[in-house]
């Protein structure tokens, strides 16, 4: 559904995004994850025409988002950050408003989303909560048939009831036919319950990304005891191939790998250390290891 | 476009022509109560006015002055009415185009409604293009309410006129008025994303007026100093009632609102929201 290659934005001389190249398969529920400034914001607005890219390409179902981004902006449904819009318009005009933009806009469909939130038509959008303006949009979105939702934050303000209907919308409709999702968002355990792929930005840079499950199943932690002498040689294992990263708790080394522990072990019980133990991370541990910068403001 | 420019626009679209209205009945009640006196002759042209009161003595002052010169009022030259109303529309449309422009996708950046605006199936220039027409489109109606209800008091305190006047006095306000359209949304494409949000609303409309008032008191033709000056106004507006020139309008909305409306276009397609 979506390519990106090479895909860089500099504002000023400040890089947001570098060098992303980066595939959404069609059908698929993706997340962007990362930390504040990681570039997901611009990287969506960058597919919506929103931001110019600096250099690099992307398509998006075939189209150029240089070239074709009208079309692309026909295809795409979009949940911008800042959910506080249009405020002076009633919840009815904003929805007249957008639908008058879409051939295939259902305004019954709109109505009865917003019943069953019960968020009144005649409501001032500056009125309503950032949650309930987060949902007026969800609305108008579903109002009509977009191949592909381009989401920023979707469930920020929400309150876990709504964000509960939210997600569960939002699976529904990605399980219907060939839809695809991308949501940029720091809440990994949403993330993690409705996405099936995932993609880390750090920096403006693709610091992973795949399938989660493959993710999962291929990130592995190694925790290894010191000795007394504390002899673990941390330099040498940080050179390691297939040695992510290295993170000392306590006694305890914690070695996260990609793709073949087995080596890893098999060197770690070479140097004569305590039989290490292999543990499955989370979502949230993968994050962690791949996001340095945010685990050393965590820690 | 119109709709959503309705709702944003429509406290301020409806005290527009009201404030127009008002200014225009101050002019014809003091129209009423005094005497107009117009020179034109080897020491210039000009307008004098003087309360009807004590007006004989200026009166044979001002026919020893200028002898060729006229004595006018309400009564015996009925069109000062709308000549008062045309000098006064002329200025303030201006002012209030910039105001009518305030706000919109180029004023929206900070808030994040210009990126959501954005994320819709309409290309950039559009955008701007319709907003300009919608914009024009408020300014005509602005003009037409205005010499509608100007035309339908004259009417009623009797002073007869020409209905065509109600379909050229329009076209020409807004013509007159319409480049302010092109020149206010460069300006909001200049400012656009180096304020906040509050500044961002107020400070190209700022410029933009200043730049209205600055032009009207450079360029030849000034209207501006009848703004303060309410003698000069009319005679200004006699001027261009006498020599209706069509061209001049058509000319300024050709160069000044069209050239500056591509190149808001031209930044506009080019800015990262």
């Amino acid at each position: 559904m979506i390519t990106t290659s090479d895909l860089t934005k500099h504002f000023g001389k400040a890089p947001a995004v570098s060098g992303l190249t980066w595939h959404v398969p069609e059908g698929s529920i993706y997340g962007l994850l990362g930390q504040n400034g990681a570039g997901k914001s611009t990287t969506l607005r960058m597919l919506l025409g929103m931001v110019q890219p600096t250099s690099g390409t992307a398509e998006i179902a075939g189209l150029d988002i240089r070239r074709d981004s009208v079309a692309i902006r026909r295809m795409a449904g979009y949940i911008p950050d800042q959910k506080s819009i249009h405020g002076q318009l009633r919840v009815a005009q904003f929805l007249r408003f957008y639908g008058g933009f879409f051939a295939d806009w259902s305004w019954d469909r709109a109505v009865r989303q917003l019943d069953a939130w019960q968020i009144p038509l005649k409501s001032r959008m500056k009125k309503l909560s950032k949650g309930m303006n987060a949902k007026v949009l969800l609305a108008a979105v579903f109002a009509r048939e977009p191949r592909l939702l381009l989401l920023d934050e979707p469930t920020e303000g929400l309150d876990p009831e709504s964000t509960e209907e939210v997600l569960s919308l939002l699976a529904g409709w990605a399980a219907d036919g060939d839809r695809s999702i991308v949501i940029s968002s720091h809440r990994l355990e949403e993330i993690e319950r409705i996405c099936d792929h995932v993609a880390f930005l750090q920096s403006g840079r693709l610091a992973i990304s795949g399938r989660l499950e493959e993710l999962q199943s291929s990130c592995k932690a190694i925790d290894v005891q010191n000795d007394a002498n504390g002899t673990i040689p941390l330099d040498a294992i940080r050179q390691w191939q297939d040695v992510h990263s290295t993170v000392p708790m306590g006694n305890t080394l914690r070695i996260v790998t990609q793709r073949t522990p087995e080596t890893v072990i098999e060197r770690l019980r070479g140097l004569g250390l305590r039989e290490p133990v292999i543990h499955d991370l989370n979502l949230r541990e993968i994050y962690l290891a791949f996001c340095p910068r945010l685990k050393e403001t965590l820690s | 476009m119109i709709r959503k420019l309705w709702l944003e626009l429509r406290l301020l679209f409806t005290i527009l022509p009201i404030a127009l209205i008002l200014f225009t009945l101050e002019y014809t009640w003091a129209f009423q109560h005094a005497n107009i006196m117009y020179y034109s002759d080897k020491d210039g042209y000009g307008l004098v006015m003087s309360p009807v009161a004590n007006s004989a003595k200026e009166i044979e002052s001002f026919l020893k002055e200028h002898p060729q010169g006229l004595i006018l009022s309400l009564q015996n030259s009925p069109h000062s009415y709308f000549l008062g109303f045309d000098g006064i529309a002329r200025t303030l449309l201006p002012f209030m185009v910039v105001a009518l422009c305030a706000g919109g996708i180029l004023s929206e950046k900070n808030n994040g409604t210009a990126s959501y605006s954005l994320s819709l199936p309409v290309s950039r220039s559009s955008w701007i293009w319709s907003r300009a027409g919608a914009l024009l489109f408020l300014s005509f109606l602005t003009a037409l309410i205005s010499c509608a209800v100007t035309y339908a008091l004259a009417q009623w305190m009797g002073i007869a006129h020409g209905l065509s006047w109600l379909v050229t006095e329009p076209v020409l306000l807004t013509l007159g008025a319409a480049p302010w359209i092109g020149v206010s949304l460069y300006i909001q494409s200049l400012f656009s994303g180096r304020f906040d949000p509050a500044s961002e609303a107020i400070i190209p409309v700022a410029v933009t007026a200043l730049l209205v008032f600055l032009t009207d008191i450079f360029l030849p033709n000034s209207t501006v100093n009848g703004f303060g000056n309410p003698y000069l106004l009319l005679m200004d507006a006699a001027e261009s009632v006498a020599h209706p020139t069509l061209w001049k309008p058509l000319l300024a909305t050709g160069i000044v609102g069209i050239t500056s409306l591509l190149l808001a276009v031209r930044r506009f397609e080019r800015m990262d929201f």
